[in-house]
């Protein structure tokens, strides 16, 4: 039988990474047992909260759809082509990220805003995105789509394109190939960049609370109960976030992300 | 058919052709060259995936210069069979079968049938592409391209990932597909074995320029330079200049002398010898009045297979190829004295540029 033998540098990172763990689920595992199952129940029966967890999670679905069908295309381009500018549309997609998110809601706002330069064109028609549904998609989209569209072209550029050569010679379109090829390689990729995408959505605070205050996502909730009554209150919105995040999060990845093959596996 | 007129492909800084190439149905040409010569880029030029700057691509007749891929009808395997790892071996032949016209599920069922059979791979159809071997995934790959009735073969380095063993009932495969069913093939390989076993018309193409087009044994006897000579293995290019007194000898600049067949005009003579012809005898049993038999000693010697590659001077260097059991019966050794045999009808004198 083959046994582990421990050296010192598996052992610095196993620390390394204990200790990043322990940072990470420090403060969520203090925060559940803190608000404790009473006040979780507590939180379920509240309408505000049960009304913002809704919003927030649905928000942010409708906000990765809309990613989903502009982003995917676009990682698509950028993981085949090369053309002039391609690094600046790289770096214009990834901008959102380095935004300050208060910064990015202000932003938005000029934009959007009943004022904002399409935001005025819009009004009159009836959409209006400052203190909306359509507001809170808009900021959750913006900071959340970079997420996306740099997961999924990395999915793409996994893919050997000579799949899709050997596809058009077999008779497919670009757009053939693409759906019948390369999309079935890629997607456990894709799907991953979405659920980033959902994730970094349902958490956005900064952008959605300057566009749209109201209706409250449950980060605003959060921030209004702290501000207005304190920690206690602020626990019940938070702990169900946290817990709803968590649960899709491991749950999609176990379901649909298939675990890693070890080269031990695959030999 | 395929027909390539001046076709001309720019790749970043490197520039391939003019490449002209014809192959006439159920011909099998080769495309031989070293790695970087642009050999690849030619068959996806071909295919279709890749443009061309200049020239114009014919297959059966049809100006396809202009078409996109799926309008060529060529089919497209390459080196690792790159089958679809998300379809089962099924999956992967039928395809193309409906853009083929083949309606119909029990239709296409059947031709998957009769495609797996025809390149001997039924018992592989219900098995992933990851479960196979390098050869098995060449095999349906050839079923998948065949499936979509193309009217040529394009192979990128089929052989190249596939064991010696199973590599000979490949090539019987590919010979026997493109001739039984009229295709004209494609095969693009730097391997010169495999050149020679399946070509009927080989075209070289080294740096980007095809140097050289015709059947396999032509170019191995008479390569049409230095290049091409050294790329199919005739290490023997030697630069020296004709015989002032005779028409028939070239004087080789260590001081050898190398009797040829045709008469050479005066001045400087290129000339290879494939390492095959060079015959050796033990010192002085070279066989008498032998036209040209020279004195020479081995100063290197190396094991290739079932052969032995020995170099001699004589005093210019040369390199012989004898079985590695006449090596032996000889008892060649660094330094032992040999009478060196190269029939002047086996000295290839390169064109004069």
């Amino acid at each position: 039988m083959i046994r582990f033998r421990p050296s010192l540098f598996w052992a610095l990172c196993a620390v390394a990474g204990a200790l990043l763990l322990a940072f990470v689920l420090l403060p969520a595992a203090s925060m559940i047992v803190g608000a404790g199952a009473g006040l979780l129940g507590e939180a379920l029966r509240q309408d505000d909260v049960r009304r913002s967890l809704w919003l927030t999670v649905s928000a942010a679905v409708i906000a990765t759809v809309i990613g989903f069908v502009v982003g995917v295309p676009l990682a698509y381009v950028l993981a085949r082509k090369e053309f002039a500018g391609k690094r600046l549309v790289e770096g214009v997609i990834d901008l959102p990220i380095v935004f300050p998110h208060t910064a990015a809601g202000v932003a938005l706002l000029t934009v959007w805003g009943r004022d904002g330069v399409v935001g005025r064109v819009l009004a009159p028609l009836g959409i209006t995105f400052t203190e909306t549904v359509a507001g809170i998609v808009l900021a959750m989209l913006f900071v959340s789509l970079p997420f996306l569209v740099d997961t999924a072209r990395e999915a793409f550029a996994m893919v050997d394109p000579r799949y899709e050569h050997v596809a058009r010679t077999l008779g497919s379109s670009p757009g053939g190939a693409f759906a019948r090829v390369t999309f079935p390689q890629a997607w456990r990729g894709v799907l991953a960049g979405g659920v980033l995408m959902w994730g970094r959505g349902i958490s956005e605070f900064g952008a959605v609370v300057i566009l749209a205050y109201n209706p409250k996502v449950i980060s605003v909730l959060t921030y209004e109960r702290f501000e207005g009554f304190g920690l206690r209150a602020a626990q019940p919105p938070a702990v169900l976030i946290v817990i709803v995040a968590f649960v899709v999060f491991v749950g999609l990845r176990t379901l649909l992300l298939p675990r890693r093959r070890s080269r031990k596996d695959a030999a | 058919m395929i027909g390539l007129s001046g076709i001309e492909i720019q790749a970043g800084g490197f520039r391939v052709g003019p490449v002209d190439l014809e192959l006439q149905d159920g011909e099998y040409g080769v495309l031989l060259g070293p790695s970087g010569a642009g050999k690849s880029l030619v068959l996806e030029a071909v295919a279709g995936v890749r443009r061309v700057a200049a020239g114009a691509i014919r297959v059966d007749d049809e100006d396809v210069t202009a078409l996109t891929p799926e309008r060529r009808h060529v089919g497209l395997v390459f080196q690792d069979g790159l089958l679809f790892p998300h379809l089962s071996v099924a999956g992967n032949v039928a395809y193309g079968l409906r853009r083929a016209g083949v309606a119909g599920r029990a239709a296409r069922a059947a031709e998957v049938e009769r495609l797996a059979d025809a390149v001997g791979a039924t018992a592989l159809l219900k098995r992933k592409p990851a479960t196979l071997s390098g050869g098995e995934r060449q095999r349906v790959a050839v079923a998948r391209a065949l499936a979509a009735r193309p009217r040529a073969l394009l192979l990128d380095e089929p052989l190249s990932a596939v064991d010696a063993e199973a590599r000979e009932g490949l090539q019987e495969l590919l010979r026997r597909v493109s001739h039984e069913q009229g295709l004209s093939v494609l095969h693009v390989t730097h391997d010169r074995a495999e050149a020679s076993a399946l070509a009927d018309t080989c075209a070289v193409l080294v740096g980007g320029r095809l140097l050289q087009t015709g059947p396999p044994r032509e170019i191995l006897m008479a390569p049409a330079d230095e290049a091409v000579a050294r790329f199919v293995g005739a290490r023997n290019v030697l630069h020296g200049v004709r015989d002032e007194s005779d028409a028939h000898a070239v004087r080789l600049p260590a001081g050898a002398a190398l009797r040829v067949a045709p008469a050479l005009p005066a001045g400087a003579a290129d000339l290879v010898v494939r390492p095959e012809d060079v015959k050796l005898w033990r010192a002085g049993q070279g066989p008498p009045g032998a036209a040209q038999v020279l004195s020479g000693t081995v100063v290197g010697l190396s094991l290739q297979g079932g052969f032995a590659l020995v170099r001699v001077e004589v005093p210019d260097a040369l390199d012989a190829l004898i079985p590695a059991r006449d090596a032996d019966a000889l008892g060649l050794t660094l330094g032992a004295a040999v009478d060196v045999g190269v029939p002047a009808g086996a000295v290839h004198v390169l064109p004069t540029p």
